[in-house]
């Protein structure tokens, strides 16, 4: 007896329009592909998605095929690969393989950040948590910060410029702080480091704020974190700068620098985690929705491991940690709830 | 087994903390203690400690027993914390929560019973959707609404659910209450039911029925409904007109084969400067699904102001598809903005006009300059896409333009180049023979008089030297030549092509060593490769191995490959389970079914994944045992699979296996994948 292949008559296709109930391809799928460009398979896909939920955290739902195709393409090129099915033998068994996680997951991850983002929570943590934690921490002079998912390192400077304008942690009182930031991706870490930017990362920063904390330069266009132009604006009003070698960008002032340390982390990785040290209040803001549930919750029982009783853990206005875990308490701030590890809890 | 008295103690103290950690205990007190524990916790008045009472529910036993007692604290009426922890707790347990819900529903108050409907609702079962269609009687209107509620989720109970539930739901909406003609709208819209326009559309002009009813109507072929969904694109409420879109939207699709259908709602937008204004703003919407709706209704609006915006959206994946779509809408009106915008906009959206133009604009035309002109561009997110194009219009003047990138130091461009040089070269096969006269095979323009020749070879236009030329080429300095040697000496064939390969197998170069594998495939050297396969143990390697034998000669391959299935080497087994899955050799099934008891698991899912190609029953009950594989991985796989089936049968064994999986990941596996399925009645509204 036999029966239809899976699948059969879904209209299952490439890519994924995410209209409400439509499947994925309905509408027609207009691109060009020339001879050589290897598709992934649905098998395949799953596979990879698997592998990469996994190692990674990073979760591509049903609609992401394409999407995942697109972004590991590059790498099926440079390895003289055929197939998808080779690529996960690759990242699977192959002795190849840490080296080419390095390289997959700067393809796989987000970088979009920009400095000062969602005000309303950092006016929070300026006003409200930051002199709680000069009284919890004035015995020890000492606040740590962990910017766990930092992508380019706005979030980090960004911490560090509020600590600094709260005028509680002052160097000269004795204060030590240490604001840390890790990102998976290893040209996120790098470009962190550089800590120069562009017009892009300072789309809400005042001009004030921009003057005092960071300084001009000259820097290639190619250095900088974001900022491309849209073929919208180049309709509407021309004018937008071509490919030119140099641009004007924002260098971060020294004394902000001083505060701020950068490493490469994958969140999963608990040998690496364990390095961070215990924080005060942890900022993971927009990571976990990329994460599969199974995911979600190992790194969230991380970050309650790593953070001090009483510590703060602030996620992004989209993310909640409701049916993740109960182990934190809810904190109600004038502006915004954050998360609390209980100051009765006992190191798991 | 845990003390009960210590959890008890632990449950009283006036540490939250404590009480909530003595919570996480209660599962393994033994009976009947648990139960009344649990009970305890859920009426705690912390908030954490009711919900880790909740989450604990499923997990304590007698699992009867805890669900009628929790049941009863649907009466409770002063601790409002404790009953809804009940009702969480209860929808917790799933389906062998149901009957509790039930039998209590004919002992509560009104408010009771609206707190076991949401059981029904949280854990969708036939039972429960046949009890929710009696409360749509309830004397109680709040009961009755709550009803009406809850039927929308009858889709994940089975499709005789939702038949019942959507003739009910259908009924209400004759109801004299609007609260009930509200909540049955919003239920047939969750349930994706089809409910015939003509029965929406007196429902339109209430204000506070619309915004449902348009989002009911998305979908529709009815010609009355694209016109009603493009006429309230321009409604003054914006999020009547957001959903509109979306509704809209829905409908183009369905009617995407007949364009007088289309043309229907192409024709109102025209005609309404509000609602173009209304669709640009929504293309920027946050929300992917508004932008692609109102992305594909300015296709229709054919505005040549709209360009601009569509082209930008061909650069995010989440929409792509529908601005592709939206710019064919446009034809060649499309070209001349796309050309002025494509001038200045960033690297990633050059690329993307430039991948559109020969789509849009007829061949030689004046448009298809600005590709050829792309070729200069010094972003390779522009440059390969413009190869790409040229692969398809290219001409006999764009293969020197085009060999000129074949060695670029961005891998796409280069591999762009490459499958640019073999489309046009097998096109215009003279003009590119004359390009390769005299080259040097081992200088810098040996590795495009090599794709050259590979693409001669594969129309049949090769001559003597190019064989001469290639095993000349063999050891030329660049990696790239020596690949792209080796695969024109496959595409050329025969016994001496097949010797010159052999000699890269032991190349230093990975991509080198592959291609000589996989060449050999290609020419047939079937003992070779079977050799070679006895020897290697590369898992990367011998994939290739194997895959190249299934080309020569698939019976062989199947051959070397099955006894590699039960390899204890994880890495071997996958090897081997890709390629035993891509042949259609007999015994194929009986060997993959034979790497189903693997004790790696990713091998197993490498199996199934192959499994599932098969139209044998044998295959599909393979994939039904591993439903209960003692792996989470293993079986939120298989359950994905299932779910992708789509079948009856599929359905049932997922809903059982709902019933007792422990893992809520597998869970939500599961549910997904029942919500996903179609409705079995099909076709469209009319």
């Amino acid at each position: 007896m036999t029966r239809r292949p899976f699948g059969g008559g879904r209209g299952f296709g490439r890519g994924g329009p995410p209209i409400g109930r439509l499947p994925p391809g309905s509408a027609p799928r207009l691109s060009i592909a020339t001879p050589i460009e290897v598709q992934l398979r649905a098998d395949e896909y799953r596979m990879i998605r698997d592998l990469v939920a996994e190692r990674l955290g990073l979760w591509f739902g049903q609609d992401a095929r394409f999407s995942l195709e697109r972004r590991l393409r590059e790498r099926l090129v440079v390895r003289g690969l055929s197939t998808y099915a080779d690529y996960y033998q690759l990242l699977k068994y192959s002795p190849l393989a840490e080296d080419e996680w390095d390289e997959a997951s700067e393809l796989l991850t987000t970088h979009e950040t920009y400095l000062f983002r969602e005000d309303y929570q950092l006016r929070a943590f300026k006003n409200e948590l930051l002199p709680a934690l000069a009284e919890q921490c004035a015995a020890r002079k000492r606040l740590q910060i962990w910017s766990a998912g930092c992508s380019t390192g706005e979030e980090v400077y960004t911490i560090a410029i509020l600590v600094l304008e709260s005028g509680l942690f002052d160097a000269k009182d004795g204060w030590e702080v240490r604001v840390y930031g890790s990102d998976l991706s290893k040209r996120c870490v790098a470009a962190a480091r550089r800590g120069i930017y562009g017009a892009a990362s300072f789309r809400v920063t005042t001009e004030d704020s921009r003057d005092r904390w960071f300084t001009k330069v000259q820097t290639p266009r190619s250095s900088l974190p974001g900022g491309a132009p849209s073929l919208a604006a180049g309709i509407a009003g021309g004018g937008v700068v071509g490919a030119a070698a140099t641009v004007s960008a924002y260098s971060v002032a020294p004394e902000v620098r001083a505060l701020c340390h950068f490493g490469r982390m994958n969140l999963l990785d608990e040998e690496r985690t364990h390095l961070v040290g215990r924080s005060d209040v942890i900022f993971c803001r927009n990571v976990m929705l990329y994460f599969d549930p199974p995911a979600r919750r190992r790194v969230i029982d991380m970050f309650y491991e790593r953070l001090v009783p009483g510590g703060a853990l602030l996620l992004g206005h989209a993310e909640s940690l409701l049916n993740v875990t109960t182990a934190f308490e809810l904190l109600h701030l004038k502006e915004d709830l954050v998360y609390r590890k209980p100051s009765s809890s006992t190191p798991k | 087994m845990t003390d009960a008295a210590s959890v008890r103690l632990r449950l009283a103290s006036a540490e939250a903390e404590t009480r909530r950690r003595a919570t996480q205990e209660i599962p393994s007190v033994p009976a009947p203690e648990a139960s009344e524990l649990l009970l305890l916790a859920l009426a705690d008045e912390d908030w954490r400690v009711r919900k880790e009472a909740a989450s604990m529910a499923a997990r304590v036993e007698p699992r009867t027993a805890v669900v009628f007692a929790v049941a009863r604290a649907l009466a409770e009426h002063e601790n409002v914390g404790l009953r809804n922890a009940a009702v969480e707790a209860l929808i917790l347990i799933g389906p062998d929560a149901v009957p509790g819900a039930i039998d209590a529903l004919g002992r509560l108050d009104a408010d009771g019973r609206k707190l076991a409907i949401e059981v029904l609702a949280g854990a969708p079962t036939l039972a429960g959707m046949r009890t929710l269609v009696r409360s749509t009687v309830d004397p109680d209107v709040n009961v009755v609404i709550a009803a009406a509620e809850a039927l929308g989720k009858a889709h994940l109970a089975g499709d005789e659910a939702r038949e019942i539930a959507d003739q009910t739901l259908a009924k209400l909406l004759a109801s004299d209450n609007l609260q009930i003609r509200l909540a049955a709208l919003a239920s047939l819209r969750e349930s994706e039911a089809d409910v015939p326009f003509s029965t929406l559309e007196p429902l339109l002009g209430d204000a506070l029925l619309r915004r449902n009813a348009l989002l009911v109507a998305g979908g529709s072929r009815a010609p009355r409904a694209l016109l009603a969904l493009a006429e309230a694109v321009t409604d003054p409420n914006p999020t009547v007109a957001r959903d509109a879109t979306l509704a809209l939207a829905l409908s183009l699709e369905a009617s995407w084969e007949e364009p007088e259908l289309v043309e229907v709602a192409g024709r109102t937008l025209r005609a309404s400067a509000t609602a173009r204004k209304r669709l640009r703003a929504l293309a920027k919407d946050p929300d992917a699904a508004v932008r692609s709706a109102a992305i594909l209704a300015l296709g229709l609006v054919r505005d040549p102001d709209d360009v601009g915006l569509l082209a930008d959206a061909l650069a995010d994946d989440a929409v792509a598809t529908y601005a592709e779509a939206a710019l064919h809408l446009f034809g060649q009106d499309a070209v001349e903005p796309l050309l002025v915008a494509g001038r200045s906009a960033a690297p990633s959206l050059r690329g993307a006009t430039i991948s559109m133009l020969p789509q849009l604009a007829p061949r030689e035309s004046e448009p298809l300059a600005a590709v050829r002109d792309a070729l200069e561009d010094e972003a390779p997110e522009v440059v390969a896409p413009a190869l790409k194009s040229l692969a398809i219009v290219g001409g006999p003047s764009d293969l020197a333009p085009i060999s000129g990138h074949v060695a670029h130091a961005d891998p796409m461009v280069a591999a762009a180049a490459h499958g640019a040089l073999l489309a046009v070269a097998s096109r215009h096969a003279s003009a590119a023979r004359s390009m390769i006269a005299g080259v040097d095979p081992r200088g810098d323009l040996a590795l495009s008089t090599t794709i050259i020749i590979d693409a001669l070879a594969r129309t049949d236009a090769s001559e003597p030297a190019d064989a001469e030329f290639l095993s000349s080429a063999l050891t030329h300095r660049e990696a790239a030549v020596r690949r792209a040697a080796i695969d024109a000496l496959a595409s050329m064939g025969g016994d001496d092509a097949a010797q010159a390969v052999t000699f890269s197998l032991a190349d230093e170069e990975p991509i080198v060593a592959l291609a000589a594998i996989r060449a050999l495939g290609r020419l047939g050297r079937a003992e070779q490769l079977a050799t070679l396969a006895a020897t290697t143990r590369d898992p990367m390697r011998l994939a290739t191995i194997l895959r190249a034998l299934a080309e020569a000669d698939p019976a062989r391959a199947f051959a070397a490959a099955r006894p590699l299935l039960r390899s204890p080497e994880a890495s071997i087994a996958a090897a081997a389970v890709d390629v035993v899955g891509v042949t259609s050799t007999e015994g194929r099934l009986e060997a993959l079914l034979s790497a189903m008891d693997h004790p790696d698991n990713e091998v197993v899912k490498l199996a199934l994944g192959q499994l599932v190609r098969s139209e044998d029953d044998r295959a599909f009950a393979a994939v039904t045992r591993a439903v209960e594989h003692g792996a989470e991985s293993v079986r939120r796989y298989a359950a994905e699979l299932l779910g992708q089936e789509g079948g009856v049968e599929a359905e049932t064994i997922l809903r059982a296996r709902l019933d007792r999986e422990p893992s809520v990941v597998v869970r939500q596996t599961i549910m997904t994948a029942l919500s996903a399925r179609p409705s079995s009645s099909g076709g469209a509204p009319t």
